[in-house]
């Protein structure tokens, strides 16, 4: 199975848009692309092999808060079917066993990303084909992880760090 | 209009030169005039556009113009036996003290002032303490708005419109809060997805400094019918884990399935961490 971020609400229809047809902000917002390659990391259908997706997307270079995330998870067949290329590359994550996972579709070009969208479009509106991982979620995720010494603490930006020392507001009042 | 802050005097003559004592103490700051701070030489001045900016205190003036005509000042000559700027110099002072009296701007009460007393008729009367604000929301506005197009909000990543509402915050929260609620009472019928993006930026300060307005925000963001916008509130209030918040979320009903589970499970995830 492949696992991508996406932010759902973006794929919800809009009125002014015709049955199937996918809001451009779903596109721009979900399906970035850099040098037409888009980031996929790999996991099985075990619940359990989802959270670790979440788990590297939790602590990426650049995040400095845990918020809500929601995952889609395709079989990695599909994508092949569609003529989609993937490449394995270095994740960047700073969990060292979970790296090996990212896959990148390659050579993109509008068709290809456009045959992308239709694949995820009804899976992102169908209920079990998309995690969601709340804030607490993530962070109980990534305190296991450092617990087991899967990951430093220090390998994650200070923001984060102090998020993980001081979970909420709540816990502040 | 030029800006009536920076528009420069006319060189030489721009001096309206005034009949009252020679007092040219600064005022205190926030004072207006009244009778016992009376007003220094230099208070009425004419631009080289021909208005007249009339400095009420430190921080505030008022601008307007005032049409040349000879039956204007023949009738000024006969009623008064004085000339325009004369009788401006003597009629003005009073604006300040009347201000308040009579509940009115100090741009209406000039406007009647002249009029009643010398027939003038100012125009295009403009109040520094009343464009400042408009245009100091506009640029926040303009700014913020072209931020959060320029880039999307991440999950997890900090984003640029995240400084300048912590800025604004700092300079004045009271006037921040009103400016994000205007910005968006303004777009929520258009540019919900912006509006979701400023919802999720109020999100993310901290519960201590939003208190009150942020819940009304959110809660107000819960009952709009673009699921981006609500999704975002419900993000507000599961950042925000205080009790008050998860009393909102335990009343809310999302018609969304996905964003109800959402809801549901921020209430189990909340009620562990703030009994």
């Amino acid at each position: 199975m492949l696992a991508r971020k996406i932010s759902r609400a973006k794929w919800q229809q809009k009125e002014y848009l015709a049955e199937g047809e996918i809001r451009a902000d779903a596109i721009s917002g979900c399906l970035r692309t850099t040098d037409d390659t888009l980031s996929w990391w790999r996991c099985s259908d075990d619940e359990k092999d989802i959270d670790e997706v979440a788990l590297a997307l939790a602590v990426g270079p650049m995040i400095e808060r845990f918020d809500k995330i929601d995952v889609v998870v395709l079989p990695e067949a599909i994508l092949a079917d569609a003529g989609l290329a993937r490449q394995s590359t270095e994740g960047g994550t700073p969990v060292k066993d979970l790296q090996h996972r990212h896959v990148d579709l390659v050579r993109l070009d509008i068709e290809r990303l456009g045959r992308v969208a239709r694949i995820l479009d009804p899976r992102i509106r169908s209920d079990d084909k998309v995690v969601q991982f709340t804030k607490a979620r993530l962070m109980a995720l990534v305190d296991t992880a450092i617990h087991d010494k899967r990951l430093d603490a220090n390998d994650l930006s200070e923001k984060l760090r102090e998020k993980l020392a001081k979970p909420s507001d709540a816990q502040a009042s | 209009m030029a800006n009536v802050l920076e528009a420069k005097a006319r060189p030489g003559t721009n001096t309206v030169k005034r009949p009252w004592p020679n007092n040219t103490e600064t005022p205190e700051p926030h004072q207006d005039r009244g009778q016992d701070n009376p007003p220094s030489p230099d208070d009425l001045v004419q631009l080289e556009s021909g208005s007249y900016v009339y400095t009420i205190n430190w921080d505030r003036k008022v601008q307007f113009t005032v049409p040349a005509s000879d039956d204007q000042d023949n009738a000024i000559q006969k009623t008064h036996g004085a000339n325009l700027s004369s009788r401006l110099q003597r009629v003005l002072p009073f604006v300040a003290l009347y201000t308040p009296l009579a509940a009115s701007s100090l741009a209406e009460v000039i406007e009647r002032l002249l009029r009643c007393d010398a027939l003038i008729a100012p125009q295009r009367v403009r109040d520094s303490a009343s464009t400042q604000p408009r245009r100091r929301y506009d640029r926040f506005r303009t700014k913020l708005i072209a931020t959060l197009l320029d880039e999307a909000i991440e999950d997890g990543v900090t984003h640029p419109a995240e400084s300048l509402i912590d800025e604004a915050f700092r300079a004045d929260s009271s006037d921040c809060q009103n400016w994000l609620s205007q910005v968006l009472v303004e777009h929520y019928p258009t540019r919900p997805s912006l509006c979701a993006s400023i919802v999720r930026c109020i999100g993310r300060l901290d519960y201590d400094r939003v208190r009150g307005w942020g819940m009304r925000v959110v809660d107000d963001a819960l009952q709009n019918r673009d699921i981006e916008v609500r999704e975002a509130a419900i993000r507000a209030l599961e950042a925000w884990g205080r009790p008050a918040a998860l009393d909102v979320l335990r009343r809310h009903k999302d018609a969304v399935a996905w964003l109800n589970e959402y809801v549901r499970q921020v209430v189990v995830d909340l009620s562990g961490t703030s009994s």
